[in-house]
């Protein structure tokens, strides 16, 4: 009886946190995660700012496309040149694909040439867990005042081929923009596709 | 060549592992290349080995007539503990895709998709295939075709995964001689069993789904649906991405022959399409069906018994918080004595006690279950019809607020109740045998009712609003719960001795339970002066006001030894007062209608009406409709939460919709007849009419959100 009283209590605890988090139009769920230099970043330190996150795994197909194309790397200097925030996490558990030490995830960038603002280091799972981060690239924008305004995937096309990014309706894209120049979003909801965030279990 | 290559790779690095797969895969995609362009007949393609998954193309026949539909396969092999995905991968992952390159004027059919199975990875979950998987697909040979042979080529595109995963894709080809009459390929009759074996029957069963609330409803209407549904490994597979979430199993439902299948919807929900694959599994069998989108404004309603676990999780706690309760009541200063009492006669008595306090119990919940079943009764009779309608009537609303106070300055000590019924309890102690101990517990029962009686009121609200076997089953938790103490003092008498004493902790605990119903009262009262304005507010405020005085001299008369006649006097004025108050009160109750009163600069509304709404709509204006009622918590939560909200006026602004409200706190046949349009029997009700759109129903809970993506479904598609 206890053990089914916890169970309960536990799952509406959860639920209720899962319907506060990910919901467009709401406050996006605040965070307080290290990053690969030892600063500690929280969603309430960029307020007056447009936060961009991207979930990412180096070594999955999914993001490898976006990186070996360049599209993922030119879209990070083109926002954060507009003054955005962009925070690359890493929700992968020790032991498993993509998880790195601080110093592997900046000889990442370096070596990738890519310009996020930080890469937050997220092995516990909690920040992807509290956005529902489900694959690699999962791609989130919250406005300056800390609402959700997209959530979903990085474009239309669903594959891992390269040559389908510039075929490709750029949704995230297409919404950031739109946030930076202070217009609504038409598409704030996409298909987040790729490889499944691999949360500590 | 390629095995001692790929073995040897096993025992290397990661790193040095995929760059040989690539290396393999692109001698791979050689090979396919030069076979392409050789013609000869071939019933199957090469293997193509790309990273943990080999793939082929196989043909059902060896050559083809003119005008024939044959099938080919796709066979997927991938290293054990891998897997490919389904035409809804879930959560992550990606369906296999096929690109049929064919001579022309053959075309080819849809993916013939086994049977999916379910893969958990941490809190999501995936639909696709594990070990060798056949992909068939029909091709369809013109009458007119000329040719002497034809060549099918297909790319196919695939990610395969374990805990990771890698995209491959490999192009495949087979060549088939056009004959007199089409043959089979003998050595591919078993490959093509096995394939057949593993697709889903197909059946027509009639299947809606629906969108309500963030919750995804799905009803098939099919027996055999029925009888699949009671498996406990029953499954439903959704052949639509991102529609309901994968890893919830959600609640299904089943009532005679429909199964309700109520899932969450997806976090990443964008559209779905009219029709969706719907996939129903269980050990004995496996079904592909077409659910249609039920059309706008015509929600399905759940019904029947949920038959998986929720439910049966919540029931025993349900049960849990009301035996708390019933313990909790003895702790009632008008129960406890008689418990402490009881207690210690029954820890004194002869090895019978076990049996008293059986007989004991049994009377206590036999007298809850009367108590439930009178209330079922009442509910089937019709005679509530919800708490809405008795709401409505003022004169149930003054009665109940006076009877709050009464109780609540019963509770506070002002005055005592029904000690004869208490007297009456203590008589029946002495009383032995097993007839005795039965009529003290349903003696308790009555004996404890004025304490109890708020509480049960509680329990009376839950149960209203439940099926009739988990109503019964609260009541009785409830009594097993208040004849708990007797019994553990049965099996244990030493416990007797450690009760604490009977003693003024029991009065003011009694006295604390007091301001819930004084609260309810103040509630109650405020209902009543916005059904019938505020001079019969004030009216009832008198009538309480006598009716407190009243039961304070009561209160007085019941310390005094000697009752005098004009003590009495006194009583029977001040009660003559109180009913006065109440009648004129009720006399002089205004018929307003509360809502046009108000003047508020703000008001973005106007009153409902049928013809105001026919106007409209035959203007083709959009309109938003909320019916709503004073005693309605849940309608003035919503109005505070999503409808009198900066947001929401502005998003009705700029939509020019405009906003009708109809006010059902008083009985208006005219607002009844407009929830039956929408079978509802209850407020609150929520409808938009979009023009050239059906009316559709919101949800009974709302948010800012749920209003505006209710409206900008319509905005922007």
């Amino acid at each position: 009886m206890f053990k089914q009283l916890m169970t309960l209590i536990t799952c509406t605890l959860l639920s209720t946190s899962a319907l506060a988090a990910a919901e467009i139009g709401q406050a996006a769920p605040s965070f307080s995660v290290i990053d690969s230099q030892g600063v500690t970043h929280s969603l309430h330190d960029f307020t007056g700012k447009t936060v961009i996150l991207e979930w990412t795994n180096h070594d999955c197909p999914f993001v490898k496309k976006h990186y070996e194309t360049d599209n993922m790397q030119s879209l990070q200097r083109e926002m954060t040149a507009q003054g955005a925030v962009w925070l690359s996490v890493i929700s992968s558990a020790p032991g498993t694909q993509g998880f790195v030490s601080a110093a592997q995830a900046n000889q990442l960038s370096a070596d990738r040439n890519a310009a996020p603002t930080a890469v937050l280091l997220d092995s516990s799972g909690m920040m992807g867990r509290a956005y529902q981060a489900r694959v690699t690239p999962h791609m989130y924008v919250i406005d300056s005042k800390g609402i959700l305004r997209y959530a979903g995937g990085i474009d239309s096309i669903a594959t891992a081929n390269k040559a389908d990014v510039a075929k490709a309706d750029p949704y995230f894209a297409t919404a950031a923009r739109a946030v930076l120049a202070g217009e609504p979003v038409e598409r704030s909801i996409s298909r987040p596709y790729g490889c499944t965030v691999k949360y500590v279990d | 060549m390629y095995f001692s290559i790929y073995s040897h790779t096993a025992t290397l690095g990661r790193y040095a592992l995929v760059r040989l797969q690539r290396l393999v895969s692109q001698l791979g995609m050689l090979i396919v290349l030069l076979s392409a362009t050789t013609s000869y007949a071939q019933v199957a393609s090469n293997i193509v080995e790309q990273p943990q998954l080999r793939a082929q193309l196989l043909s059902e026949v060896q050559q083809v007539a003119a005008g024939d539909r044959f099938t080919v396969a796709l066979k997927l092999m991938p290293d054990t503990g891998w897997h490919t995905y389904w035409m809804n991968p879930g959560d992550s992952g990606l369906a296999t895709t096929l690109a049929w390159q064919l001579p022309s004027g053959i075309s080819a059919g849809a993916i013939q998709w086994p049977i999916a199975e379910k893969f958990r990875i941490g809190p999501l979950a995936n639909y696709g295939f594990a070990g060798d998987t056949y992909l068939l697909t029909d091709i369809s040979v013109p009458g007119d075709f000329t040719g002497t042979d034809i060549t099918i080529a297909v790319r196919a595109d695939w990610l395969v995964c374990e805990d990771y995963c890698i995209p491959g894709f490999a192009e495949l080809a087979l060549t088939l001689p056009m004959a007199e009459a089409t043959a089979l390929e003998a050595n591919h009759s078993e490959a093509f069993a096995s394939a057949r074996a593993q697709l889903p029957e197909r059946a027509e069963w009639p299947a809606a789904f629906d969108i309500q609330a963030k919750q995804v409803t799905i009803a098939v209407t099919h027996a055999d649906a029925a009888a699949m549904a009671g498996d406990d490994s029953f499954y439903a597979f959704v052949g639509a991405g991102e529609l309901v979430e994968h890893a919830n199993p959600g609640r299904v439902f089943v009532s005679d022959n429909t199964v309700f299948i109520q899932r969450p919807q997806n976090t990443f929900f964008s559209a779905v399409t009219e029709q969706i694959p719907l996939l129903l599994v269980s050990d004995q069998r496996a079904v592909l069906l077409t659910a249609q989108q039920q059309a706008k404004g015509q929600a399905l309603n759940i019904e029947g018994q949920a038959v998986n676990s929720p439910t049966v999780t919540s029931l025993p706690l349900m049960l849990l918080f009301a035996m708390l309760g019933g313990l909790l009541l003895n702790l009632m200063p008008c129960v406890f004595p008689v418990l402490s009492l009881k207690a210690l006669s029954l820890a004194n008595s002869d090895d019978q006690r076990i049996r008293h306090a059986l007989w004991y119990s049994a009377g206590v919940i036999l007298s809850f279950l009367a108590i439930a079943g009178l209330l079922l009764a009442l509910r089937a009779s019709g005679a509530a019809l919800g708490w809405g309608f008795q709401l409505q009537n003022p004169w149930l609303i003054a009665t109940m607020s006076l009877l709050f106070v009464a109780i609540g300055l019963n509770l506070s000590g002002l005055y005592q109740l029904a000690t004869g019924l208490m007297s009456i309890g203590g008589a029946a102690q002495p009383k032995h045998g097993a007839r005795g101990s039965f009529a003290t517990g349903v003696l308790a029962v009555v004996v404890a009712s004025p304490c109890t009686a708020p509480f049960m009121g509680v329990a009376l609200g839950f149960a209203i609003v439940q099926p009739a076997p988990v109503a019964l089953a609260v009541f009785a938790a409830l009594g097993f719960g208040l004849a708990l103490p007797f019994l553990i003092i049965a099996y244990l008498p030493t416990l007797a001795n450690r009760l604490p004493r009977p003693g003024l902790w029991m009065e003011r605990f009694k006295q604390w339970m007091a301001l819930p119903m004084y609260l309810t009262a103040a509630w109650l009262i405020w209902v009543f002066g916005r059904q019938t304005g505020i001079d019969s507010m004030a009216l009832l405020v008198i009538a309480a006001i006598m009716m407190a005085t009243m039961l304070w001299w009561l209160g007085v008369r019941q310390l005094q030894p000697q009752a005098t006649i004009g003590g009495g006097l006194i009583t029977l004025v001040l009660m003559s007062l109180s009913l006065l108050a109440l009648a004129a009160a009720l006399q002089f109750a205004q018929t307003p209608n509360s809502l046009t009163q108000k003047t508020d600069s703000q008001q973005n509304w106007q009153p409902w009406s049928t013809a105001k709404l026919e106007q409209l709509r035959q203007n083709q204006q959009p309109v938003f409709v909320n019916m709503t009622a004073d005693w309605c918590i849940t309608c003035l939560a919503n109005e505070k939460v999503a409808l009198d909200t900066d947001a929401t006026r502005a998003l009705f602004e700029q939509h020019q919709i405009t906003y009708l409200k109809g006010d059902w706190t008083l009985q208006d046949p005219a607002i009844t007849d407009y929830l039956g349009q929408f079978s509802r029997n209850g407020v609150p009700l929520y409808v938009l009419y979009w023009p050239g759109h059906e009316p559709q129903i919101l949800p009974q809970i709302l948010t800012n959100t749920i209003v505006r993506e209710h409206i900008t479904q319509f905005v922007s598609p």
